[in-house]
């Protein structure tokens, strides 16, 4: 396993955001997590990340015991996320971004800055290919010298997944990524993502785009109330009447298209 | 690589950092020197480079809060704390001991260093508007300190430093005034932290910077260690600034608590400010300017003979129509952060 | 035993004071999200006002105190709508409102120098003072000062009718729920421009009446704002931002942890304890006594 959570509880103040969640991902693997508003998806996200610990249960990462590291450390572990609403770093141009999201495998400080030692040459050299790397994955190497929130929504979107893949990651958190996506864009996103399984990339996502969900998952793990209340391969899980009823609402009938 | 030297270019009037570097060394050297061709003849009025003297003060000292109020975005209001520890420091070993002057600048620096580890702590755990109040209560608790200590002067502060030798020349007899040897010391370190700001800006701790100015949790998920480059950022500012108290304590050759004075703090701050955060040069036209109107406006108020000091009401002035029509200051960026 | 229970009772006074600068600054800063630095200047103006209607106008304390405060109401509010009500249109103003708020506070403070001298002035005697005995123990009398007293007294009286405003009146309730979320306030339909002047001239009353009542204690000058109003901010932050009630408190214990410092360790830190006080508070527990939350959604 790559990931394994067990029994993680996540309280605010006495209430069960994450309640026992046991949660397993292997190598070059897709989860999804589907779930209502409010069922503790983006909370299961910061437990794992380590931005907000979990308040019991374990998490292990490639075998290490990551419940209460630090978020920065866990990032250069490999573990890379997105956020649900956008957070770029909006003022910077795409490419110093990428820059930024490649710090956790530099090692230069200050004394390297100062003189401008033959390390500090040779990582603005990596710098730029990575640049280019990351950014023609996700096909906006073009607009480089752009401000990151001037950038059109679905692209910022991409920003985001290249900027990820900038850390070097072995596991992907998306938080919801094709929110407010044409669905033109859906397909793109998807492509992306294919792409990324097939590279060996484990990926966790948050979505609620059935369609997406249903094409593109190896498993599907359902979240209610702070609860995992079912797991199983996307057709599975599509017919449970127990999903159907929590997710859709009863008497709801699902056509695999929310 | 070519990215850097493009940014390095147009640095002033068109001129590369080198060549900005180049013209100010030699007009400072004129400045310094001009008088001496011509004995008995005063060019430059000793008044004039005592404001000189100021000016560069002033911008080392926005150089240093730079690194935490423009490149990690942090609003601090108590750097003259920084300024106040290095001076002390100068002044305390020079009164108590024979250690020469140029230890006690290292010295300072370590202080400052140290001091500045509560104030970095302290900006890890509360954001934006309380670390304003924060830094604000630390400098005037310093000042109490300094007010309320025997040792260190109390109230009247410790007078009657001598100036350094350097070679065994005294720094007031190298240039043709008294004031030339602080003139070219000062311009060497306004030139050695420009340069340093400068590197450290394109560098991956300069970007870790940004990315924690832009969004914290963005840059934690990106793997930044947020709490390291807070406190290096602060302890980076805190250093710089103690260089400029030390030298400031054997300029006056004295040192008073008013060294530790909220107006200072807030000097620095709006140095910063009206100059443009993040621009360098941004830093030494707001040290300049700051350093020069309030000269101007007490010769206005001896010449019209006001009862009053003009120049404080117009500080306000101007702050309040500068966050109106230019936020960004006058070389800064456009759009900065919409929250603090 | 009898010097520290003196010591108390001495602080409660300086702490009602405080207390009520603190109410101004949180009521303030939880509906703009600004730290309105001009606050001190706002006491220190209803100071000077207390003094130049009873000095030359003879006029009893409590129409004074009264006429000050609509003094202070009506600065606070011309404070806003001259500096940070243009910002807050362009959406800027967290980010300008501070420098702001500096450039504002000196243009008072230092206007008031050039317009009032920077020589302290004192109120005439408004009441004839002495010393009231409260009770006594092993003989030896804990006594207050009728002045004192008077101001425990109208700080108290304000303090009720705030209380009363806040939970009685739509407005008050208004004003309660807007620190909390504003932005829904307005979804809601509340008039958030009109809830905003109504805050800045309450806060403004309640330092101007601050101002008032130190006047009646301590001469008053043109730069006194500066210390009062830090010293006002950390009472609020020692209580917990946006919590009236923590502010009362944070107030009290500021005035009486002054007097002991005073009288047990030395005069010359008495001013500087308060800001130890409030750093270390916010360290440990940075939501400060009566909590206050900032944390950032992920």
């Amino acid at each position: 396993m790559l990931l394994e959570t067990k029994k993680v509880t996540k309280e605010f103040g006495g209430l069960k955001a994450n309640s026992e969640i046991d949660f397993q991902i292997g190598e070059a693997e897709i989860v999804a997590i589907i779930g209502p508003n409010g069922s503790g998806k983006t909370t299961f996200y910061n437990v794992i990340t380590g931005i907000s610990p979990a308040t019991s249960g374990t998490v292990i990462f490639k075998g290490e015991n990551i419940t209460r590291m630090q978020p920065e450390r866990i990032t250069k572990l490999g573990m890379a996320r997105t956020f649900q609403n956008i957070r770029l770093f909006g003022n910077l141009t795409v490419a110093e971004n990428i820059i930024i999201a490649r710090h956790c495998r530099r090692k230069t400080g200050v004394f390297d800055a100062l003189v401008h030692s033959r390390t500090q040459r040779a990582e603005e050299q990596e710098n730029e290919e990575a640049i280019r790397s990351c950014l023609e994955y996700v096909g906006i190497y073009d607009k480089r010298d752009w401000k990151a929130k001037n950038l059109p929504y679905g692209m910022q979107r991409r920003l985001e997944i290249a900027r990820v893949l900038a850390t070097e990651p072995s596991l992907i958190l998306l938080d919801e990524p094709a929110a407010g996506m044409n669905p033109h864009e859906k397909d793109e996103l998807m492509e992306i993502i294919r792409r990324l399984k097939s590279e060996k990339y484990s990926i966790i996502l948050i979505e609620h785009a059935m369609r997406m969900v249903m094409n593109i998952a190896d498993r599907v793990v359902v979240f209610d109330h702070g609860q995992k209340i079912a797991e199983g391969l996307p057709g599975e899980v599509k017919n449970n009447p127990l999903v159907i009823e929590s997710y859709l609402g009863k008497g709801a009938r699902t056509d695999g298209n929310a | 690589m070519k990215k850097l030297r493009k940014k390095s270019g147009d640095w002033f009037f068109g001129m590369s950092g080198l060549q900005t570097f180049l013209v100010s060394a030699a007009v400072i050297l004129l400045i310094c020197f001009i008088d001496k061709f011509h004995a008995g003849k005063s060019w430059i009025p000793t008044y004039g480079q005592h404001i000189l003297v100021n000016c560069l003060l002033s911008a080392v000292l926005a150089l240093g809060l730079n690194f935490v109020s423009g490149y990690l975005g942090q609003t601090s209001l108590g750097h003259a704390a920084f300024y106040g520890l290095g001076a002390y420091t100068t002044a305390i070993v020079l009164k108590y001991t024979e250690i020469s002057f140029w230890i006690t600048i290292p010295l300072g620096m370590l202080i400052a260093a140290l001091a500045s580890i509560p104030l970095a702590m302290a900006s890890l755990r509360v954001r934006g508007q309380f670390l304003i109040v924060i830094t604000y209560a630390f400098c005037e608790i310093l000042r109490y300190v300094a007010i309320n200590t025997q040792a260190f002067g109390g109230t009247g502060g410790i007078p009657g430093l001598t100036a350094p030798e350097l070679f065994g020349v005294k720094l007031t007899k190298i240039a043709a005034s008294n004031k030339g040897g602080y003139m070219i010391l000062l311009f060497l370190i306004v030139s050695a932290v420009a340069y340093f700001s400068w590197r450290i800006e394109h560098s991956r701790v300069g970007y870790a910077f940004a990315a924690i100015r832009e969004d914290e949790i963005a840059a934690v998920a990106m793997g930044i260690n947020v709490r390291y480059y807070k406190v290096l950022a602060m302890m980076i500012s805190a250093v710089i600034c103690s260089v400029a108290g030390s030298i400031q304590a054997v300029f006056a050759s004295m040192v008073s608590p008013e060294l530790f004075s909220s107006t200072k703090s807030i000097q620095i701050l709006t140095m910063v400010v009206i100059g443009g955060r993040m621009s360098i040069k941004g830093m030494i036209l707001g040290g300049a300017l700051l350093t020069i109107l309030p000269e101007i406006f007490h010769s206005v108020k001896d010449l019209v003979g006001l009862s009053f000091d003009p120049w404080m009401i117009l500080y306000g002035f101007l702050l309040v129509s500068m966050m109106r029509f230019c936020p960004q200051g006058i070389w800064g960026k456009k759009a900065e952060k919409e929250d603090e | 035993m009898v010097v520290f229970l003196q010591q108390i009772i001495n602080g409660l006074a300086q702490g009602g004071i405080y207390s009520l600068i603190a109410i101004g600054w949180t009521t303030v800063f939880g509906i703009v999200g600004v730290i309105n630095w001009t606050h001190g200047e706002v006491y220190m103006l209803g100071a000077y006002t207390g003094y130049f209607i009873t000095t030359y106008l003879n006029m009893p304390m409590i129409p004074a105190l009264l006429i000050s405060m609509a003094v202070g109401a009506v600065i606070a509010m011309l404070v806003d709508q001259v500096s940070y009500k243009p910002l807050r249109k362009k959406g800027v103003l967290a980010a300008t409102g501070f420098i702001t708020a500096l450039g504002m506070s000196q243009i008072l403070r230092y206007t008031a120098s050039a317009a009032f001298t920077v020589n302290p002035r004192a109120y005439p005697e408004l009441t004839k003072q002495h010393l009231i005995t409260l009770f006594e123990v092993n003989g030896t009398p804990v006594t207050i000062s009728s002045l004192h007293l008077w101001i425990l007294f109208g700080t108290v009286a304000i303090m009720v009718c705030l209380e009363l405003f806040m939970r009685k009146t739509l407005t008050g309730k208004a004003m309660l729920a807007a620190s909390q979320d504003m932005q829904t306030l307005g979804l809601m339909g509340v008039n958030a421009e009109k809830l905003i002047k109504i805050t800045f001239g309450i806060s403004g009353a309640l330092g101007a009446a601050a101002g008032f009542f130190i006047g009646t204690i301590y001469a008053i000058n043109p730069v006194m704002g500066a210390l009062a109003g830090l010293k006002g901010w950390s009472c609020a932050i020692l209580g917990g931002i946006g919590s009236i009630t923590g502010s009362l408190i944070g107030g009290v214990l500021l005035g009486i942890v002054e007097n002991l410092t005073a009288g047990y360790i030395s005069t010359g830190y008495k001013d500087a304890i308060g800001f130890a006080v409030m750093i270390l508070v916010l360290l440990i527990k940075p939501s400060g006594l009566m909590g206050y939350k900032f944390e950032e959604k992920v």
